[in-house]
């Protein structure tokens, strides 16, 4: 181990490849904060540039992208409310909290190491668990996957700090947004309303942008002198980062957030998005403090920006031992090595040592340059809040705008931020949550796919999901999750005080 | 919030409906097992069932159970007013986009939106504004490779 471990760094540490790793999370940066432009969108941009690179450098560039992205998402996310990333949209619930309470750069400072250490923390698990952890994954088949998405969705009851039935219906409307678009069994086009933008269904980012940052926009409109609520905010380095209380409250949702993060990433499909959710309904359901959670903990900001990152370096997993993308951009990753005519899988490790170590080993200096390049960067990002709101809020409409407008370069993508912002900005009148409803609308295709394979499995009998193991045991974690905090209740009501009270005593 | 829960989950319960008997235009299963209709059937029953639960729950709901409003859930004519019109302006740079190009129509977007926060200098509007437009220019279009509409400028734009 110790052999390969020094050959990956002697050809990741070559000058060339650092720089290669620079300039991969420098873009993934920025990528991450404007919103809209995503990893995909820029790894199939930079995609034709590698043709004449080495496939190594190539490679450690593309990654250093995605998981740079994870981290520069987090920063429009906690100073603007704006997901720059769908894997950082509930770091906008506590995260963007912490920053009207001052505490923006703590916020960005424990994303910054949380970020780090899970990183850390995905490649030493990687390095050592890639191929007993593949084959497991290859064992979950449609079934599971429901199962795990029932669980998913479960888990959104917890994200919110609203009424239940609220969080409920806003999680299934979620879901039937989901399922505009083509249908992606027959290919019909369903809800589509004879609009050609509908065809392939809404565009995450744009609704992501509308429900969280032209939201907050018509929030900012309404305040009519457009008071600043961050005038008073520090921006020093040394009084903004975390201090030894927040790392006490931050240390076991950073361990979790890497542990589970890592294991998600590695299911397909499952990734950052679906890590930081459950990440942050996980935290809540075991703090002491569940009530703090949405009025700006810094667990809600811990958990979910370890989580997604773990869930960066786990898609690697599938990728490297089996030659199977996790998700999207490991999809065009595998598309660099095929421009080389190598390919990704079980052969990789026999054949070239040298690139399957030097991949891993890169993503450790990735890791070190994201978090030497963000950490003194923090006082300047803070410094963004004391724009007053007056100037802040066209400048964010318009960023959403640009970053709408560039994902098909269609002003339709404008329309569906307005709409949505529109739809945010009710949405916080009549007190709805939007974080079930992204959630739901995220995961709301694949649960269609896995739920209907599993009935075409099963013969039209979904019973027969109990049958299997993995999946039995996901849904009763589930059906525990969703039935504790009434039994709880009732436990309480049983035990603390009589329920009714005679009016005659 | 009575009212409002009222007023939104009957919105939300036409909307259930809607998906309920659009789901039915697709096929709910067939030879091959479910089709595409099963998933939106089952979920707009549900949406609707959950619909009509909150507007049950807010109709038996008693004056004095009442949420307390906060600041945040006030609804003034002043700011419907304010809000409305910043809807205009989105509406407007959405439908100038494309046949302004996108140097003039942030221009006069952020005039515009800098003058609903109040009177502002006129320096400071187009200092920021004109800025905005060329800091658009130059980050997204020369640096990112961003194809931004050019619209009356496109002659202009074709010569650089």
């Amino acid at each position: 181990m110790v052999d390969n471990i020094i050959l990956g760094f002697s050809a990741s540490l070559t000058p060339v490849n650092l720089l290669y790793c620079l300039i991969g999370v420098t873009l993934g940066t920025i990528v991450g904060v404007l919103p809209g432009l995503g990893p995909v969108s820029s790894i199939a941009l930079l995609l034709p540039l590698t043709y004449k690179t080495d496939l190594l450098s190539a490679v450690i560039m593309l990654s250093g992208i995605y998981y740079g992205v994870q981290y520069g998402g987090t920063i429009t996310s906690v100073l603007m409310n704006i997901p720059g990333e769908a894997s950082t949209v509930v770091t906008c619930i506590d995260g963007y909290q912490m920053a009207k309470k001052g505490r923006a750069g703590a916020a960005l400072g424990i994303a910054a190491f949380g970020s780090f250490i899970a990183g850390t923390f995905g490649i030493i698990l990687l390095m050592f668990l890639a191929p007993p952890l593949a084959k497991i994954a290859l064992m979950m088949g449609p079934p599971e996957y429901t199962a795990l998405m029932i669980m998913g969705l479960s888990l959104v009851i917890y994200l919110s700090s609203k009424s239940m039935i609220k969080s409920l219906m806003m999680g299934v409307l979620g879901l039937l947004l989901g399922t505009i678009g083509m249908d992606p069994i027959s290919g019909q086009i369903r809800f589509g309303m004879g609009i050609k933008n509908l065809m392939d269904g809404v565009d995450l980012a744009p609704m992501a942008m509308g429900l969280f940052g032209l939201a907050e926009v018509f929030m900012l409109i309404e305040s009519k002198e457009g008071h600043n609520e961050f005038l008073n905010v520090k921006t020093k380095l040394r009084e903004i980062l975390p201090n030894r209380k927040d790392w006490k409250e931050s240390f076991f949702p950073i361990t979790r957030g890497s542990v589970f993060g890592f294991l998600m990433g590695i299911l397909p499909g499952g990734g950052a998005v679906m890590a930081s959710f459950i990440s942050y309904a996980m935290e809540k359901r075991l703090s002491k403090h569940p009530e703090k959670f949405g009025t700006g903990a810094i667990e809600g900001v811990a958990g979910p920006e370890s989580s997604n990152n773990a869930a960066a370096i786990g898609a690697f997993v599938p990728l490297l031992t089996l030659g199977i993308p996790a998700n999207v951009v490991m999809a065009l990753l595998i598309g660099a090595f095929m421009i080389h005519g190598v390919n990704p899988g079980p052969l990789l490790l026999r054949d070239n040592p040298v690139l399957f170590w030097g991949i891993i080993t890169s993503m450790y200096i990735g890791n070190i340059l994201l978090l030497i390049q963000n950490v003194p960067l923090i006082g300047l990002f803070v410094k963004i809040l004391k724009v007053p709101p007056k100037i802040m809020a066209p400048l964010i409409t318009v960023i959403c705008f640009i970053g709408a407008y560039g994902i098909n370069n269609s002003v339709s993508g404008i329309l569906i931020v307005i709409i949505f912002g529109t739809m945010g900005y009710l949405m916080r009148k009549f007190r709805y949550d939007p974080a079930p409803l992204i959630l739901a609308f995220v995961l709301g295709p694949l649960m269609e796919d896995t739920l209907r394979q599993s009935m075409m499995l099963f013969r039209g009998d979904i019973l027969q999901i109990f049958q299997r193991p993995i999946a039995t045991a996901l849904l009763g974690i589930t059906l525990f999750l969703i039935i504790s905090p009434l039994i709880t209740k009732l436990f309480k009501l049983r035990f603390s005080k009589p329920i009714f009270i005679d009016d005659n005593t | 919030m009575r009212i409002r829960d009222l007023v939104s989950s009957l919105f939300f319960l036409f909307l259930g409906v809607l998906f309920l008997i659009g789901s039915f235009s697709y096929s709910i299963w067939d030879r091959y097992g479910p089709g595409p209709g099963l998933f939106p059937l089952l979920l707009g029953s549900i949406f609707s069932i959950l619909s009509l639960i909150l507007f049950l729950v807010s109709s038996l709901r008693k004056k004095h159970q009442e949420d307390e409003l906060k600041e945040s859930d006030s609804m003034k004519y002043s700011v419907i007013n304010r809000t409305f019109i910043f809807l205009c302006f989105l509406f407007g740079f959405y439908f100038l986009f494309d046949r302004l190009g996108f140097l003039f129509t942030i221009f006069f977007f952020i005039i515009g939106t800098l003058n609903l926060f109040g009177k502002r200098s006129i320096k400071l509007s187009l200092s920021v504004s004109a800025l905005t437009s060329l800091l658009t220019y130059f980050i997204f279009v020369r640096l990112l490779g961003v194809q931004l509409p050019a619209g009356i400028l496109e002659n202009v734009f074709r010569l650089y």
